[in-house]
């Protein structure tokens, strides 16, 4: 029925309003197509694809791409190849350096659900009347979302499934216990004013890597690590606690949480621990050592 | 209550002169009539004198005798008027409820089953609550009061204040008023939703009168087949976006409407022109604190030293106002075809500028220009009987007649129009409306394959059932 009704209302024309949340691939500000990108019927030509890192990870937001299209151009097409539709972005002004060619840019997002492995992100240059070039792919590697425990003594690891902003707190051994959260980032404890500071110290801490969605600023990641990483690395020994602070749901319901526990490397972990967050945990005064207890372990 | 002195003297006068009269009645006729005396020229002069002076007084007693009665009309007329008014102030309040009720169900093509970036929802296909409006009518001699209030489920389970205000019968043609009223511009802001075929007002209107009431004071009244109204209001309507019947500067809208009504046979003429003036504002900032910002420039996801950037902190900016104005002409014609039904056919033509508040909102302040606004609309509506409608309108809406975009680097015009084709078809009862209607909307928010402005496709079937209490 709903599909009867859209036909008739498609059959005035115009582009459709879907915003391809879909799609594995969405750029923000470009229009979406549903469907494969058509096959070329023109010679014309994306002249350069510029990628900081072709390495990226499922969800992340905001990858820059830019590069240049044959002066004939007038838009990009943009997606993977067997992804649920295509994108189009209009070019640019001409390159200041070589001005028989127009520019591009635009910003990627990825889907959460992107598979891990290498895609093929075909672009390719739309002229005037809509005929399309033929595409030339940008090859780019998914890493894998789960943590990368390589080269790490010790590395405590959470991650959740919401756009929420979660915090991890890592409690170390000793009293009082030091503990890593978002407001001290760093296990290493400056010296006393007066006191020589120790160059090996800071190197044998452990850090938290990012705060991720923090303040509701939504990255994708939904994930935060401590570890003690490299040679230098010296974890001290004892009982860590490890704790779960939700900070705001940000505006979603629940989120669930998996806090993984990895030593010296090795993928399996030695300990782990899910639970999921609503609305009441959000409650507290987010200091340090705040939030639910995921597990405690001893190193 | 004394007489007046040329009344004493005239009856004087005619008192002799019956006297005289009588006199000669009694006379003996036995005797044969004496030789006529030979006639005196004085006294013939004297008669002709006081015949003269007779006719001149009976004038006067006529014209004493006129004024005298108009007197006392004049004497009846206020005592009537002090009786009605007496009776008038010792009657007990008119109270009348009234109320609207508009239920929606729609489809539309650009619904998705998404959210917004900011959690509003994509989804359009549904039915919701457009309008619930009870309403609470006092009318005590000269001096009434509304109280309107606005149910509604567009955006969330909404309750707002629509209609509040207290006015006073001045004149006959004056009504003056104080509260929160419909703006005084053109056709469609001040017609009465339960008698309005299409389902919302056309776009011009929803952007540059978003919930057309606003608080102030207003005036308004009917001469013969002059109508007028007037108003000073806040300047930010029911339906504004940031301020809402609130008011973030001290200059009021001036609005007014000055206009016809006439019959002309079978033809009634209405229309009018409009104007606003105002001020509208610019928000200033708050001071900023020094912030740390990290942008990973080599997009591993890690922090690196090189990606901490430090973002200095602001001082505050001032809050400015920036002048808006509005100007309108609508008309509107009614044939009665008799037999075949009434047609109603209307249109209003509206230029305005930095006076959206809805759609496309202007700052000047912030862009370094104003935003010149252009609307109309052309509508007809033909009731063929008692239990139908049928009508058409089209409109038409630029929000920012001077807007360009970058395309391949060089600034071009940019069509930022909004238009709408309406048909709508209704059965209508005494007390209800089941109205259906097709909206073909039409915009420049999509792009071609090519990267060139299109339509987004944005079309909306909608049924209202609707119950006027």
């Amino acid at each position: 029925m709903r599909s009867a009704y859209l036909l008739v209302l498609a059959a005035c024309g115009g582009v459709d309003a879907d915003p391809g949340l879909e799609a594995d691939l969405r750029i923000a500000g470009a229009q979406f197509y549903p469907g494969a990108m058509p096959a070329s019927s023109t010679d014309i030509r994306v002249t350069s694809i510029d990628s900081l890192n072709n390495t990226i990870r499922a969800g992340q937001i905001d990858k820059a791409l830019s590069g240049r299209v044959q002066a004939d151009g007038r838009a990009l097409a943009l997606g993977f190849a067997d992804d649920a539709g295509y994108w189009i972005v209009p070019a640019a002004a001409a390159d200041i350096n070589l001005p028989d060619e127009l520019t591009w840019s635009a910003k990627l997002s990825f889907a959460s659900t992107l598979a891990v492995g290498t895609h093929d992100l075909l672009v390719a240059a739309v002229d005037a009347h809509g005929a399309f070039g033929p595409p030339d792919p940008l090859t780019l590697t998914v890493r894998a979302g789960t943590f990368d425990a390589t080269g790490t003594k010790l590395a405590v690891a959470l991650r959740w499934d919401t756009e929420a902003d979660l915090d991890l707190h890592v409690a170390l051994p000793g009293e009082p216990p030091v503990i890593v959260w978002w407001g001290d980032a760093n296990s290493y404890i400056p010296p006393a004013p007066g006191t020589a500071p120790d160059p090996v110290a800071a190197a044998a801490s452990g850090i938290l890597d990012a705060d991720s969605n923090d303040q509701c600023v939504i990255d994708g990641r939904r994930a935060e690590s401590v570890t003690w990483r490299g040679d230098a690395a010296m974890p001290p020994h004892g009982t860590y606690a490890v704790l779960v602070d939700t900070f705001s749901l940000c505006s979603v319901a629940t989120a669930h949480w998996v806090v993984d526990v990895y030593r010296d490397g090795d993928p399996a972990a030695i300990g782990h621990a899910e639970g999921t967050v609503v609305d009441s945990d959000t409650r507290g005064l987010h200091v340090a050592a705040s939030g639910v207890r995921a597990l405690t372990f001893d190193y | 209550m004394p007489y007046p002195r040329t009344i004493v003297v005239v009856a004087a006068l005619l008192g002799v002169a019956g006297v005289a009269t009588a006199q000669e009645v009694v006379d003996p006729p036995a005797e044969p009539p004496p030789p006529p005396p030979p006639v005196n020229q004085a006294e013939l002069d004297a008669i002709a004198e006081a015949n003269a002076r007779l006719d001149s007084l009976g004038a006067a007693l006529a014209v004493a005798v006129q004024r005298e009665a108009a007197l006392q009309q004049a004497i009846d007329a206020e005592h009537a008027a002090r009786v009605a008014a007496e009776a008038k102030a010792n009657t007990p309040p008119h109270i009348v409820l009234s109320g609207l009720l508009q239920v929606d169900a729609a489809t539309r093509r650009s619904s998705v089953d998404q959210l917004r970036q900011s959690g509003d929802l994509l989804n359009q296909d549904r039915v919701w609550l457009r309008r619930a409006r009870p309403k609470v009518t006092a009318t005590y001699g000269d001096l009434a009061g509304v109280i309107e209030l606005d149910l509604n489920t567009v955006a969330s389970n909404a309750v707002r204040v629509s209609n509040v205000e207290a006015t006073y019968q001045v004149q006959p043609w004056l009504r003056a008023g104080l509260g929160i009223a419909k703006i005084p511009f053109g056709f469609e802001v001040e017609q009465p939703d339960r008698e309005r075929l299409f389902l919302e007002r056309s776009t011009v209107i929803r952007a540059l009168f978003p919930g057309e009431y606003d608080a102030g004071a207003k005036i308004s009244g009917a001469w013969r087949f002059l109508r007028y109204g007037a108003a000073v209001q806040n300047g930010e309507p029911t339906g504004e976006k940031t301020y809402a019947l609130r008011d973030p500067n001290r200059a009021k809208d001036l609005t007014a409407r000055v206009g016809i009504e006439t019959a002309i046979g079978d033809v009634k003429l209405s229309g009018g022109f409009s104007m606003l003036t105002g001020r509208g504002f610019h928000p200033g900032t708050p001071a900023s604190k020094d912030t740390l910002n990290w942008k990973d420039l080599n997009e591993d996801g890690v922090v690196q030293s090189g990606e901490i950037q430090v973002l200095q902190g602001q001082a505050a900016t001032p809050s400015a106002n920036f002048d808006r104005f509005g100007l309108g002409v609508d008309a509107q014609l009614a044939i009665d075809l008799h037999a075949q039904g009434l047609l109603t056919i209307y249109g209003e033509v509206i230029a305005a500028g930095n006076l959206d508040r809805a759609i496309v909102i202007p700052d000047p302040i912030a862009s370094g220009r104003d935003t010149r606004e252009l609307g109309y609309y052309a509508a007809a509506v033909y009731l063929p009987n008692r239990w139908s409608a049928l009508g058409l309108r089209y409109d038409h809406y630029d929000p920012d007649s001077d807007a360009s975009e970058l395309r391949t680097g060089e600034v071009v015009p940019a069509d930022a129009t909004l238009s709408t084709l309406s048909v709508a078809a209704a059965l209508r009862a005494a007390h209800g409306r089941l109205i259906l209607q097709y909206d073909h909307n039409t915009n420049h928010s999509g792009r071609t394959t090519a990267g060139v402005p299109t339509n987004l496709g944005d079309d909306a079937v909608t049924l209202r059932a609707e119950i006027a209490l």
